[in-house]
């Protein structure tokens, strides 16, 4: 933060509260960010989307102020130029083809349009879906949807990039070049913010993270402390796939498991060491050939540790 | 970082790209290309059957094409925008919020415009064995454009089911306000379009200036709507 009195910081929040209603969005947020990759960890619910749209201007604070490189990102037009901003949802304009709706979004984002069909497929490329890119958004996975998403965010070559729960419902190898991809952005010097609800998608982007819990910042700083603090619970794994049984059966043997639970259609797995569970069931689905639609990490299993935060009073 | 800044005519014209490029490759085309024939059927008939005045009764069943067909085009992209969260790709980059309701009207006013007043055509040629009065044409154009911007204005104020409410509204309270014998019918716009046609007694200038007034509250509306509403 030294650069702070030249520079406005890219994000700061002070007393920062947004309500919907009589519903919490997040309460009282003071939060400072510097620059590079930091990640916002807390369940569904706990007002991590909230404050990303804060920052990208979709939704205003109901009270304080929130800054993003000294400027208010709801009113102030301009600013929204050096932010870009994938959103959790899935949703977007599936007639078009993923290069279409790069363009249009990079020209909207302020590219001239001589330029931006070329910064559209340069993104697409970065994400890895330059042989998809003529293909309707329609027919994509979701892994392809989660790439056009994170292209439609760079295209424009943002200063200050906002990805909400990026690795959702993506297959472990989609994940780890996702996750590749998003590194690159942050030591090319762009300063981002991802959120997860999965401590393990966080730290294989970044070790400085942010817990948000109940609208409120409960621990802020290296991952570590808080790390110990899930590792002590287990972390449960779902896959929904063409043949549960065919991943259950590769992982039963495994020490690290310690319960399997068989779904229509998904296997849901409970491990006490994720960093191994992940890469086991990545190595599982190329050796059996299994189709992956979905992988989540149920984030209920992350309550206690929260709870624990809570009473605590933070402070990790 | 040295891109020059966007401008408002930039952005309305990116957008208008883009939602043309997506109502072409929608069913909603080919749906709307339905309803706008069915005039020109109605107007064969008429004139197969009957030999009296053929204008002023395919008119008003013109008019059920102008009170269906512009919210089909109009509500939806508003309404779609907000209830599946795309707008969160627009208003998260730099423009202004009242943009995207301009930049979807510049693409879709002008079009639906052109399929009414082709069905219009149609319909004279048909019924008539000429084409209709210049009058009319501007008529059934200007009251596209009303329809269109007061089913925005419904659809951004309630986007959920905007399409149908926009309908619904422009059927079962803007037309029959518009048969009142009050002043109250000038809060139709389908009225202010049969004045500009010259069906009604009142000179076409009335009819112009009620249109503009109508068109003008209804676009405030939604861009004070869609300037508090949140993504």
């Amino acid at each position: 933060m030294t650069g702070a009195a030249v520079t406005p910081a890219p994000i700061a929040a002070t007393a920062c509260s947004k309500w919907y209603g009589h519903v919490l969005g997040i309460s009282d947020i003071t939060w400072t960010l510097g620059g590079g990759i930091v990640g916002l960890l807390g369940p569904n619910g706990a007002g991590k989307s909230t404050l990303i749209k804060l920052i990208a201007g979709l939704v205003r604070p109901s009270r304080g102020t929130l800054a993003v490189f000294g400027a208010n990102p709801f009113e102030d037009v301009a600013v929204r130029r050096r932010i870009g901003y994938a959103p959790e949802h899935e949703n977007t304009y599936d007639e078009l083809t993923a290069r279409e709706l790069v363009t249009a979004l990079a020209e909207l984002a302020g590219v001239p349009r001589a330029r931006a069909g070329k910064a559209a497929e340069d993104a697409l490329a970065e994400m890895g879906m330059h042989k998809a890119m003529d293909r309707r958004v329609k027919g994509f996975s979701k892994g392809m949807r989660q790439r056009v998403k994170l292209a439609t965010a760079i295209a424009h070559r943002p200063e200050l990039l906002l990805l909400d729960e990026p690795l959702t419902g993506v297959d472990p190898i989609a994940r780890a070049d996702i996750v590749d991809r998003i590194k690159k952005l942050g030591e090319a010097g762009t300063t981002i913010v991802v959120s997860s609800h999965v401590l393990y998608e966080i730290e294989a982007l970044t070790s400085e993270i942010v817990v948000i819990y109940r609208g409120q910042v409960l621990a802020e700083g290296n991952v570590y402390a808080i790390r110990q603090l899930i590792d002590k619970q287990p972390h449960r794994i779902r896959i929904e796939c063409d043949r549960p049984h065919a991943i259950g059966s590769a992982l039963a043997s495994a020490e690290h498991i310690a319960r399997i639970a068989f779904e229509r259609n998904a296997v849901l797995l409970e491990t006490r060491d994720p960093d191994r569970c992940y890469a086991e069931v990545a190595e599982a689905v190329l050796a059996s050939g299994v189709a992956v639609r979905q992988l989540t990490s149920p984030d209920n299993n992350l309550g206690a540790v929260f709870d624990y935060l809570t009473r605590a009073g933070g402070g990790a | 970082m040295t891109e020059p800044r966007l401008s408002s005519t930039t952005a309305m014209l990116a957008l208008a790209r883009l939602t043309l490029k997506r109502v072409t490759r929608g069913k909603l085309i080919w749906i709307s290309l339905a309803i706008a024939m069915l005039p020109m059927l109605f107007a064969a008939t008429l004139a197969l059957g009957h030999h009296g005045n053929v204008l002023e009764p395919a008119f008003s069943m013109e008019l059920f094409v102008v009170a269906i067909l512009p919210p089909l085009f109009c509500a939806p992209a508003i309404a779609e925008e907000l209830e599946d969260r795309t707008a969160s790709y627009l208003w998260s980059r730099p423009i202004a919020r009242w943009v995207l309701l301009a930049g979807k009207l510049l693409a879709l006013a002008p079009f639906a415009m052109l399929c009414v007043v082709a069905s219009w055509l149609l319909t004279g040629y048909v019924g008539l064995g000429h084409a209709p009065p210049a009058a009319t044409l501007v008529a059934v154009a200007a009251g596209t454009l009303g329809v269109g911007i007061t089913a925005a204005g419904i659809a951004s104020l309630a986007p959920k089911r905007g399409m149908a409410l926009a309908i619904i509204y422009i059927l079962l309270v803007d037309l029959p306000v518009g048969q009142i014998p009050a002043s109250l019918a000038w809060l139709s716009v389908t009225h202010a379009a049969t004045v500009l046609a010259g069906f009604e007694t009142a000179p076409r200038y009335e009819g112009a200036i009620a249109m503009s007034l109508l068109c003008t509250t209804w676009l405030a509306v939604s861009f004070w709507r869609l300037s508090r509403i949140e993504a």
